[in-house]
């Protein structure tokens, strides 16, 4: 059976499955993300360090890369995290870091972004192929 | 699980997405209504389910609480200790361990491990000890927390329409309610309407001669004890179901009338008046010719919205009596017409209607929506009231009466236009007739053989040649009247009326942009039958008329037909 063609309330978030399959890493990704401090006190980091992210709504913790977790704490609070000039795409995977990788749509994108149409959104994520682990829940 | 900061059904995805009546909402308004012992708006009904919702979610949150300990992360938590957590929709579990948390970015805490109630039995962590500042530590989402709650009747604004079709449907499908109009009610509290009490409402109204209330009805017709809204719910709906009578007044408390004694011309709208052809704003005239339609003021000339109810008592307005009027014994309502009723408590209502001159009173109907009132047509007999003829209403003190006023003079004879009907073909002629009152010289006809013009009546819908066709064969057998040719543009709109419905506008557009049609001047227009083909297409071209052979046209501005007077010149 065909999966059933995304709309704009189809939820979205960062497969890093998808990572693993393309032999690639988030991390290094990641770390372009990080603000000047949080750079000075991470970058000489090579290898990955797990530590535990607290979730601001719930309280709830995970283990996740410090990397991941300074840009969720500290760097994506800091003005520009997300500017005029960030493109679409990776304004959406910035997103999904600094929300902990909770799935949205692309209405919801749209409305938290302010960027573009949900139509226009759906249509990047869409096109061709997976660009930077972003598919369907 | 999903995350939930906020009640379910404080959420539009609740109501939009997930929301469809069930059983037991359907018990829980049957109860209600048992309870309050009275019908009740499907609104109300509607507020009731939402807050009925509501009002569970809150129950079943309450319940949860008593499960356990409400988490927050500042507290701390013992090894078999159980814990409700309000943030992740008030989900359960018990901790099973405890370590030490790991991020220098905050001040040492602890982490608790927590198996989740459910057939899963999923384990999580929760930070313990945290003196962050974090949302929970400030504030803990609780069950008793109404304070944030939206009120059903909020709720309703925002999610109403969606919930009140699928309870509608709900209510409709099930016996043991009933409905009237939007008043729904339990079928088994209704009391009997039996035939009998059917025929003293019957004879009720039938004695009173205008309708009746159905308060007043219950006057004397007795039904079983209960509450009045019962017993007038009760009759309401069984009067509806009986085809002797008619509800006369749909928006404010329901009157009843008898289906006979209401006239066929006020049930439908008779064929006379249904318009074949009407204007829809942007028809281009020329200067003269907008001004005529704005003295002629057809109804089926006014654009945009109704006119407001208004006019203070001895309010008049002024028409020109056209043929389907006349025949239909109606008046013409147009926005001044309308502007006359102080009130409008129907779609179609009784009123009196007092002739100015011999006072004598007579009941007509009003049809706003319908843009006409009936019940002119022994009166237009009486005074010989001609196609043409100029008829003043005026409103009384009292809100449904009008009195109607025809200034007749003295009898004269004159020359008017009488239309005939040779070989299934209208023709016309000039006779001397005797005429009272005061008229419109150029509107005025006579229409012969009323039986004859109707053998060539075309209603609406019918396959009657296009208006500009009739205009091409009328416009010669009134040119030849006139010795030179000469046909009055409000004299080609009354005769076109003889034969088919037509407002002004669309005739006075043909004529403009019509090449074979030009203005002389006094509102005459002549016919150049080798010019039929050609129609100017732009303003300038209508104004200029360049194709014409007349050394005497006139060279006018077009305006275009809008509403409210607002015209653009060219």
């Amino acid at each position: 059976m065909r999966a059933a063609r995304p709309t704009v309330e189809t939820k979205f978030h960062i497969d890093f499955a998808w990572w693993e399959r393309q032999n690639r890493s988030p991390r290094i990704h990641m770390l372009e993300y990080l603000c000047a401090e949080c750079r000075e006190s991470l970058g000489a980091q090579t290898q990955a360090v797990m530590i535990d992210m607290v979730d601001p709504e719930t309280a709830e913790v995970t283990r996740v890369d410090s990397v991941w977790e300074a840009i969720r704490a500290c760097c994506s609070t800091k003005p520009g995290y997300v500017s005029e000039d960030t493109p679409v795409l990776d304004s959406i995977f910035r997103l999904f870091l600094a929300n902990g990788n909770k799935p949205l749509s692309a209405q919801e994108l749209y409305e938290q972004l302010d960027k573009r149409p949900p139509e226009t959104i759906l249509r990047v994520l869409t096109k061709g192929s997976v660009h930077l682990g972003i598919r369907p829940v | 699980m999903a995350i939930q900061r906020t009640r379910r059904t404080q959420t539009a995805d609740y109501w939009l997405k997930e929301f469809a009546v069930k059983k037991d909402d359907i018990e829980q308004i049957y109860e209600w209504l048992l309870e309050q012992n009275q019908p009740r708006s499907i609104d109300e009904l509607t507020i009731q389910l939402i807050s009925s919702r509501c009002q569970k979610e809150e129950e079943t949150l309450l319940k949860r609480t008593d499960q356990g300990s409400i988490y927050q992360p500042q507290e701390r938590f013992e090894i078999g200790q159980r814990v409700v957590f309000p943030a992740i929709d008030y989900s359960a579990g018990q901790v099973i361990g405890v370590r030490d948390g790991e991020n220098v970015r905050y001040a040492p805490f602890s982490v608790i491990q927590v198996q989740m109630d459910g057939s899963d039995g999923v384990i999580r962590e929760f930070a313990m000890g945290f003196d962050q500042d974090h949302v929970l530590n400030r504030h803990a989402i609780l069950a008793e927390d109404a304070g944030d709650r939206v009120p059903a009747e909020r709720l309703h604004e925002e999610y109403g329409p969606h919930v009140r079709d699928q309870l509608v449907e709900a209510l409709a499908q099930n016996d043991d309610f009933v409905q009237f109009g939007q008043q729904w009610f339990l079928r088994g509290l209704v009391p009997e309407v039996t035939p009998f009490h059917l025929n003293i409402a019957e004879a009720m109204i039938d004695e009173r001669g205008h309708p009746l209330t159905v308060s007043e009805l219950l006057k004397e017709v007795g039904l079983a004890d209960s509450k009045e809204s019962i017993q007038a719910y009760a009759l309401n709906s069984a009067l509806r179901r009986d085809g002797r009578f008619e509800e006369t007044n749909l928006s404010g408390e329901p009157t009843w009338y008898l289906s006979a004694l209401i006239p066929e011309a006020v049930r439908t709208k008779p064929i006379h008046l249904v318009p074949m052809h009407k204007a829809h704003g942007g028809e281009w005239l020329n200067r003269e010719l907008h001004d005529f339609a704005r003295e002629i003021r057809d109804e089926e000339d006014d654009l945009g919205l109704e006119a407001p109810l208004g006019g203070a008592p001895g309010h008049s307005v002024e028409y020109i009596l056209t043929y389907p009027h006349r025949r239909e014994g109606t008046i013409p309502l147009n926005n001044r017409g309308l502007f006359m009723l102080r009130e409008r408590p129907a779609d179609r209502f009784l009123v009196t209607f007092i002739d100015e001159q011999n006072h004598q009173q007579f009941r007509g109907w009003m049809l706003p929506g319908e843009r006409y009132a009936w019940g002119l047509g022994e009166w237009y007999q009486q005074h010989e009231i001609p196609i043409g003829g100029v008829v003043k209403i005026q409103s009384d003190d009292d809100p449904f009466a009008f009195h109607v006023i025809f200034e007749k003079g003295r009898r004269r004879t004159e020359w008017i236009r009488e239309a005939k009907v040779i070989n299934d073909r209208l023709t016309f002629s000039m006779q001397r007739k005797a005429l009272v009152g005061q008229c419109d010289k150029y509107v005025l006809l006579d229409e012969g053989q009323s039986s004859a013009l109707e053998s060539l009546w075309s209603g609406a819908g019918t396959s009657a040649p296009g208006l500009f066709e009739h205009i091409t064969q009328l416009f010669p057998e009134l040119a030849k009247l006139s010795g030179q040719g000469l046909v009055h543009a409000k004299t080609l709109y009354s005769a076109v009326n003889l034969t088919r419905r037509s407002s002004a506008v669309p005739i006075f557009a043909e004529l403009t942009r019509h090449a074979c049609f030009d203005p002389v001047g006094d509102g005459n227009w002549v016919y150049d039958d080798s010019l039929r083909d050609v129609l100017y297409t732009t303003a300038d071209q209508m104004r200029q008329r360049a194709r014409s052979r007349r050394q005497d046209v006139i060279v006018d501005h077009v305006q275009e037909y809008v509403a409210n007077d607002e015209v653009q010149s060219q």
